[in-house]
């Protein structure tokens, strides 16, 4: 055994002194009285909080126009940035939350994805802004709670609805809450992969630039062919010791994949400027996802 | 507990425990890979009937304890730094009884870089069972393991 063996032989040793085995009873104990996922929405002040600033604080909802846009929410506290490279500013709303909630449902029922059961994240939505959940299928309902960007633990209760006009709907279930969001903005998480060689494989410089710059660049690289894709950042730009921005990639033209998420992590190089070091990709499925995390 | 849930279940834990909290040790530190760990084998326990359908559980688990992992380290540094020496919280430790030289060399790799050399050259696992755990291909693996060692 080599003196590196011996090393590591010794690291595996000592970092099972510190994580040591994690028993049955552990596992059933924290299931039981925190359940996966701790959400940071179940909270009743988070949820006080959030209906506070959409009702009270100056804080708008998105237009009548119901492209999608207006279930966006503009909070007040920090920019929301996007790539350059396709046109997704978040709208300047104006209209006050309506509070009536109309008996019966509009639109038809359909029988199509997300089923059942299916895990769904928020996609699409701007680092700072929120995705309104919705008390029925439509932006004339009231909004019972705000999901950040990288939410990625609701789940679909089967109930989706074509609005007319307004597109497809969704009946999601967060905790014990539910309501209803537009379905251009939740696809299924699949599979995470280290994509940085597949990327930029030896030989291939890697850009270097602002974190937003970045982001593009990553961005563009990444979606290859695609013509017309929305790219959104979700997450960041943070700098630091390591910069981290998150990029959704979506409009991929391809039936069972939605888009990607591209977390990109980058060393600085001084002065603001960073270079990609990694890139992490998750797939967005968009009618269901295998045990190994493919796009059905 | 019933019977056969619990019988199921502890068959999941001695195959899976031990590789999932290992390689989310390696890819986090100690204490924020042993609670992905056990966030995500409560996330199994909770959802034990799909589980039981799942052909490859521990790499399964792996990509569950990711967004638990993102979620704890959110305000935290990742650890693969550039200059070396720097401890971001949550990270390998370099203070005393640690190898301040390995600890920092490791943390100069990817994360899928780090578990693979922890997982095979550390704790001697099997190129298909580090792969399993990683839910990737062994060449994948090997790829991260060559790219690691060197």
């Amino acid at each position: 055994m080599t003196d590196i063996d011996e090393k590591l032989r010794r690291l595996g040793d000592r970092l099972d002194e510190e994580a040591p085995p994690i028993s049955a009873a552990e596992v059933v104990n924290r299931a039981d009285h925190h359940p996966y996922p701790r959400q940071r929405w179940v909270a009743p002040a988070t949820v006080a909080a959030s209906i506070v600033l959409l009702v009270g604080v100056g804080l708008f909802i998105a237009s009548t126009r119901d492209d999608g846009r207006s279930d966006l929410v503009t909070k007040p506290a920090g920019p929301s940035t996007t790539a350059t490279t396709s046109s997704t500013t978040t709208t300047a709303p104006t209209t006050s939350v309506t509070s009536d909630v109309r008996g019966g449902l509009p639109g038809e029922r359909q029988e199509i994805y997300p089923y059942e059961g299916a895990r769904l994240a928020v996609v699409g939505v701007a680092s700072g802004d929120g995705l309104n959940v919705r008390a029925g299928p439509g932006s004339d309902y009231l909004v019972v709670f705000v999901l950040e960007p990288l939410f990625e633990d609701a789940r679909a209760t089967g109930h989706n609805r074509l609005i007319s006009g307004r597109g497809y709907w969704s009946e999601i279930r967060v905790g014990e809450r539910s309501g209803w969001v537009n379905t251009d903005f939740v696809l299924q998480p699949g599979q995470v992969d280290d994509v940085t060689s597949r990327l930029y494989p030896a030989g291939v410089e890697r850009p270097s630039g602002s974190l937003g710059q970045l982001a593009t660049a990553v961005a563009t690289r990444a979606r290859g062919d695609e013509i017309t894709p929305k790219v959104v950042i979700v997450d960041g730009p943070s700098d630091g010791e390591i910069g981290e921005v998150a990029v959704d990639i979506l409009g991929v033209d391809d039936d069972s994949v939605g888009g990607f998420r591209l977390r990109i992590f980058a060393a600085p190089t001084g002065q603001g400027t960073y270079t990609v070091r990694n890139v992490e990709q998750t797939l967005l499925c968009t009618r269901g996802v295998t045990d190994d995390g493919l796009c059905l | 507990m019933a019977s056969d849930d619990e019988d199921a279940f502890g068959a999941l834990l001695r195959d899976v425990e031990p590789r999932l909290r290992r390689s989310l040790v390696a890819a986090y530190g100690p204490e924020a890979g042993r609670e992905a760990a056990a966030d995500a084998l409560a996330w199994a326990w909770e959802h034990r009937g799909r589980m039981a359908t799942v052909s490859n559980q521990a790499g399964y688990l792996w990509r569950v304890a990711q967004t638990s992992a993102r979620r704890r380290r959110r305000g935290r540094r990742f650890e693969v730094t550039v200059d070396g020496m720097t401890e971001p919280a949550g990270d390998l430790p370099a203070s005393a009884g640690w190898d301040a030289d390995l600890v920092a060399a490791l943390r100069r790799l990817t994360m899928h870089q780090r578990v693979a050399v922890v997982l095979v050259d550390a704790y001697g696992y099997h190129l298909s069972e580090a792969a399993a755990a990683l839910d990737c291909s062994v060449s994948s693996l090997r790829n991260h393991l060559t790219r690691g060692r060197k």
